[in-house]
């Protein structure tokens, strides 16, 4: 370590604060101001801001079914304590859609698909709620729908933020598409080199670990698909036994840093969440099963996080009603205000802006 | 003590003299290589720290290198340790920058951040001596973009 200069001393205390005060103290002086928008600054911050359990959120929206408009949240996340810091966020735009569809969070930045009342028309968002700024997204091909599967990563071979679509239309598999966000525009990507169909189902966006996105491919049984973004190239990971041999609703999803892999499939007839995890990433012998809990709801759930002392949060849509809620291994986990629930997502505050990085 | 214990002597910018065993003097990485690089004559002068910052330094480096010491009472001693007033914050992080200490330097930052993430603007400006140089309506502008954050 070198000795730092007075503004690094500076930098060094400032990006370990929260987004929160950082915004309020854009305005103590010109200085001040400069440095908090420094592109550099920011992804300092949100380094930092990642490594801190105690700056994870929760962002999740519902359906106020009074005013038939959907309002967005973000809150602190802990299986301890009651949640108590719910805050609903502006949507983007100012507007208050009739429907929204939250996709994926990636670095404090939200993709999200808000329906426009006056104009009518579903617009496609990169959004980040702290600062309020957003971008309209190009429109890809194949057009995001409810059960589009996306995700979103920095990539650091081309210092850019990059977005995949893996679509189904009328559940055939369409084309992924890739957008960079300095190219502006989709691209398709090269087609997976065996003739495989996807799994891929809007309970969680496209698991990002390892430089690549990963989803459920089946040709004669289950596995993972792996796709590295910044060469765009495809692999193969192998999944547990339990879990390929079953073939309702699998899913792949990131906790607490490793991969994990989950079926709701049936065990003796009843119907069973199996949650497994993947140690060491690539090595197949890892896969260790975290849980497995009987379920007499008739609920698919999917994986949302993982707390420090191994409870993990899940959120379950019931197969008939539709209807869903959280839990946790221990029990029913309660996100106010009540409503009709939608998906959520772990999320990390931040000051990145929608807009080209430069 | 063990008749193999050595002792520097650090001089502060006010001439102060402080007598300290090596063992201890060496967390600070830039007395450390100092030491390596065998360029210690009698006296280190360190013209970056006043005598004063210098008392409370050593008073760091003594109870974190004191044997058997439980974390709990680490713990303690840096929470009261941490209590002074801004100036002596400032001239702590100075000087633990200057003798390059990652962890008493790490330790100050955190309890700046500590200090000011939930104060107001104006309350920063108050206690850095901050000059505001923008315009009433440039302010306003950032105020109102950012207005959730003053809630």
């Amino acid at each position: 370590m070198d000795v730092y200069s007075e503004e690094d001393i500076l930098v060094g205390i400032l990006n370990r604060l929260p987004v929160r005060s950082l915004l309020r103290f854009k305005c103590i002086s010109k200085f001040w101001g400069t440095l908090i928008d420094e592109p550099y600054f920011k992804m300092k911050n949100l380094t930092h801001s990642k490594k801190d359990k105690g700056f994870q959120k929760f962002l999740f929206y519902k359906l106020c079914p009074k005013k038939s408009i959907f309002s967005i949240y973000c809150c602190s996340i802990s299986s301890v304590q009651l949640v108590e810091d719910v805050r609903e966020l502006n949507c983007p735009l100012n507007i208050e859609p009739r429907h929204c569809i939250v996709y994926c969070c990636c670095d404090g930045l939200v993709i999200i698909k808000v329906y426009e009342n006056r104009i009518e028309r579903q617009i496609p968002l990169l959004w980040n709620p702290s600062t309020g700024e957003s971008i309209v997204l190009p429109a890809p091909e194949f057009p995001m729908e409810e059960f589009s599967c996306l995700g979103m990563c920095f990539d650091s071979t081309s210092n850019d933020y990059k977005i995949l679509l893996n679509g189904l239309s009328d559940h055939n598999r369409v084309p992924g598409e890739v957008l960079a966000l300095k190219s502006g525009s989709w691209r398709k990507i090269v087609e997976h080199p065996r003739d495989i169909y996807y799994m891929v189902h809007g309970m969680h966006s496209l698991a990002f670990i390892h430089g690549s996105f990963h989803w459920v491919g089946n040709s004669k049984n289950y596995f993972v698909v792996s796709f590295a973004i910044s060469h765009e190239v495809y692999g193969e990971i192998s999944l547990p036994e339990q879990i390929s041999l079953s073939s309702i609703n699998i899913g792949i999803s990131i906790l607490d840093g490793m991969l994990c892999a989950y079926t709701n499939g049936y065990i003796q007839g009843n119907r069973t969440f199996m949650l497994w995890v993947m140690k060491d990433y690539g090595l197949e012998e890892s896969w260790h099963n975290i849980f497995s809990i009987a379920d007499h709801d008739k609920c698919i759930a999917a994986p949302k996080y993982r707390f420090d002392d191994g409870d993990v949060l899940f959120w379950c849509l019931h197969c008939e009603s539709g209807e869903n809620a959280y839990r946790t291994q221990r029990g029913p986990f309660t996100l106010l205000p009540h409503g009709i629930l939608q998906n959520g997502f772990d999320f990390t505050k931040s000051l990145v802006s929608p807009r080209l990085l430069t | 003590m063990s008749s193999s214990t050595k002792f520097l002597t650090l001089k502060t910018c006010d001439d102060k003299k402080f007598v300290l065993d090596e063992a201890i003097a060496v967390r600070s990485q830039t007395i450390k290589n100092m030491v390596e690089d065998d360029c210690v004559s009698n006296v280190i002068p360190l013209p970056n720290v006043d005598s004063k910052t210098m008392t409370k330094v050593i008073e760091y480096w003594k109870k974190h290198s004191e044997e058997g010491i439980s974390k709990d009472m680490l713990m303690d001693f840096d929470k009261a340790f941490v209590k002074v007033h801004h100036s002596i914050l400032h001239a702590l992080i100075l000087a633990a920058n200057f003798l390059n200490d990652k962890e008493m330097l790490d330790m100050m930052c955190q309890e700046v951040v500590d200090r000011i993430k939930g104060k107001t603007p104006e309350e920063i400006r108050k206690e850095f001596d901050i000059k505001n140089d923008f315009t009433p309506e440039e302010e306003e502008e950032i105020r109102k973009e950012n207005a959730w954050a003053f809630e």
